[in-house]
């Protein structure tokens, strides 16, 4: 890349974070193995799975970059629903379709296949917002991409792990 | 409580990754799947056992369906059904898988008008063209020409054309040659991002594409090249997100039906067409009446000429759908499916649903009668309305409503459940159809009762429409 998109980001603290919202009967269920015990999935679980996702053009976290916020994330655990709406760091961020595959991408590894997920911008954060969401809404365009060895390696990238852990390292689960 | 299910009768597993497309063989006999793992399979029906097989005349001609046991009962005693559902799921076993060909995911799958070849599209930007010799399924033909992924591929009502579209955001027409050769004939720039449906006018006279401009276009031919004769849609005039899927009414062939990601459905008619009878009150069996001239529709084209396409969005079906509609298909009986990204398949009819109710009744009971006597049922299966023939035994509940009669009588020449010009209405849904999005619905062609519908949870499912 000859020159960068945001030459000098905003650069934010990994956060500690912790479940406040934790289930009272989580402590019990350690004695029943029933199956209606699993406990249900939240924000929190889905922002611990794409924090640590790689920005596209800095060697910085989605986190880092504050693309991402647990507070962005929505969760229907029982209708099986996940919304997730990002940040880019500028309005006029060319990466914003590689961000948002790169966050289907994830969460498609990481969540059971009921779950319907929905990847937007955050309102106002881009300059073609709306032409960005249908893209990513798109299931058609998204499996297209993601036979695209070219994207895909590009996507791995950004799944591989804390930033400079080894680049192109396989893809965690 | 709806006034129709759709009762689940089979699943076919098979394929290794999402089912994009199905289609059922003009015959009804076959169906044909695609996937993303690169192959599609066709599903056969198992014939039946040597003893209940009826002699045939021509051995060409595919085998009528044969139920297992003759029904015995009356209707009333409807508790033990003569046809269980799982009769059904065993007549169909995955025949031949076409594999090696396309080296990315096969999106579409169509069926030549003869039945005996089958064209696919494939995200690799080729289109495969395959014929069954001797028992085993040969590409003959490759069509290459699209820049990127093809989504779609349509065979003319002849079978002398193919229509293909894709992400290039171009619609493709071919020409069958001899030597199985196909030479591009035209091609079509218009649409403004990519193409992702085709599909002709029973008459092909007229080629529909739709996709993810929102828009829908009509081609027609001038004896030169194809022309865009209308687009549907634009601000406020139609839909709203990308057009999935398109089909045309085929009792009236002068209505169109579209499926979007602004998770509406529209039916498009003519606008010389009289505006839609205001569905008056539909309560009890007054509302039979229907508008002298729609009766049947087949013989009324109400005002359309698909040479000359003026089509206005007529009836928009909101509220029904809570993601994208993927697909649609429009049945005989005047009812379309409906399948989405929220996992659910649904029915819609126009009309009068218990009406219609006790048309399928009506009709369950004749086809019983025929079935009793082998000679007439023989007799009835060569021609097309044999359809209904292997109907499973109906629920019973037949309390036959008197003022209905005349309705019945003509509806019944149709095979029409529904009454045109009439309200729509969702008079079956499937919550959880499949396990995950539902990307494609097709009736079958020779039984209107049965449906096909495909999945990104890698399966196929069968079901009956009561």
């Amino acid at each position: 890349m000859d020159e960068l998109i945001n030459p000098n980001p905003v650069v934010h603290e990994r956060r500690a974070t912790q479940r406040h919202n934790k289930p009272v009967h989580k402590q019990t269920s350690g004695s029943s193995l029933g199956s209606g015990d699993r406990e249900p999935i939240d924000a929190l679980e889905i922002f611990e799975h794409i924090r640590d996702i790689n920005d596209p053009e800095h060697p910085y976290t989605l986190e880092q970059l504050n693309v991402v916020s647990e507070d962005m994330i929505d969760v229907d655990d029982a209708r099986g629903r996940v919304s997730v709406q990002f940040t880019p760091t500028v309005a006029h961020c060319s990466m914003a379709t590689l961000i948002g595959l790169s966050l289907r991408v994830k969460l498609w590894r990481s969540l059971p296949p009921r779950f319907k997920v929905d990847i937007k911008l955050s309102p106002g954060s881009h300059s073609s917002e709306a032409a960005v969401n249908k893209q990513l809404s798109d299931k058609e365009r998204v499996a297209a991409a993601l036979e695209n060895p070219n994207l895909l390696a590009m996507v791995n990238k950004c799944l591989a792990g804390p930033a400079g852990a080894g680049a192109g390292a396989s893809v965690a689960p | 409580m709806d006034p129709f299910t759709l009762e689940p009768i089979g699943a076919l597993s098979g394929h290794d990754d999402r089912v994009w497309n199905v289609a059922w063989s003009p015959q009804g006999d076959m169906l044909a799947s695609c996937s993303g793992d690169k192959t599609v399979r066709i599903w056969s029906r198992r014939q039946p056992r040597p003893s209940e097989q009826v002699p045939s005349s021509a051995s060409a001609v595919p085998q009528p369906p044969q139920p297992p046991q003759p029904p015995q009962s009356q209707p009333a005693q409807h508790q033990q059904q003569q046809l269980p559902p799982t009769q059904q799921q065993q007549q169909w076993y995955c025949s031949a898988i076409l594999d090696q060909c396309h080296t990315r995911t096969i999106r579409s799958v169509a069926w030549s008008p003869t039945g005996r070849a089958l064209a696919t599209a494939s995200f690799d930007a080729t289109v495969a063209v395959w014929e069954l010799s001797s028992g085993v399924w040969e590409q003959v033909a490759e069509l290459e020409g699209h820049e990127n992924e093809v989504k779609c591929v349509a065979w003319n009502p002849d079978g002398r054309l193919i229509a293909t579209c894709g992400r290039d955001r171009s619609v493709w027409i071919w020409e069958s040659m001899p030597g199985r050769e196909f030479e591009c004939v035209d091609v079509k720039q218009g649409h403004s991002q990519d193409v992702k449906a085709v599909t002709w006018h029973p008459s092909g006279e007229l080629l529909v594409s739709a996709g993810y401009d929102d828009t829908i276009k009509l081609w027609t031919y001038d004896g030169d090249e194809w022309g865009c004769a209308q687009t549907l849609g634009g601000t406020g005039t139609g839909h709203e997100s990308t057009v999935w899927d398109v089909c045309w009414d085929p009792v009236s062939r002068a209505r169109l039906a579209s499926c979007s990601d602004d998770l509406t459905l529209r039916l498009w008619e003519s606008r010389a067409a009289p505006t839609s009878t205001p569905a008056s009150a539909p309560a009890g069996a007054a509302a039979a009446v229907v508008p002298e001239g729609t009766v049947g529709g087949a013989g009324g084209p109400q005002g359309f000429v698909p040479s000359r396409p003026d089509l206005r969005c007529a009836v928009t079906l909101s509220g029904h759908h809570r993601r994208t509609v993927f697909s649609l298909d429009w049945a005989p009986t005047g009812l379309i499916a409906t399948g989405d990204g929220d996992d659910s398949i649904l029915v819609f009819g126009e009309g009068d649903p218990d009406m219609a109710q006790l048309l399928l009744r009506r009709r369950e009971q004749q086809q019983q009668q025929q079935q009793r006597q082998p000679a007439v049922a023989a007799a009835t299966t060569s021609d097309g309305d044999a359809a209904m023939s292997e109907a499973p035994a109906p629920e019973g509940q037949t309390a036959v409503q008197a003022g209905a009669e005349g309705v019945e009588a003509e509806e019944e020449a149709s095979g029409l459940l529904t009454q045109p010009g009439g309200q729509w209405g969702c008079w079956a849904r499937v919550a959880k159809a499949h396990g995950a999005d539902v990307n494609c619905v097709r009736w079958n062609p020779a039984e209107p009762r049965l449906l096909a519908s495909c999945s990104d949870d890698g399966l196929i499912r069968l079901w009956w429409l009561r």
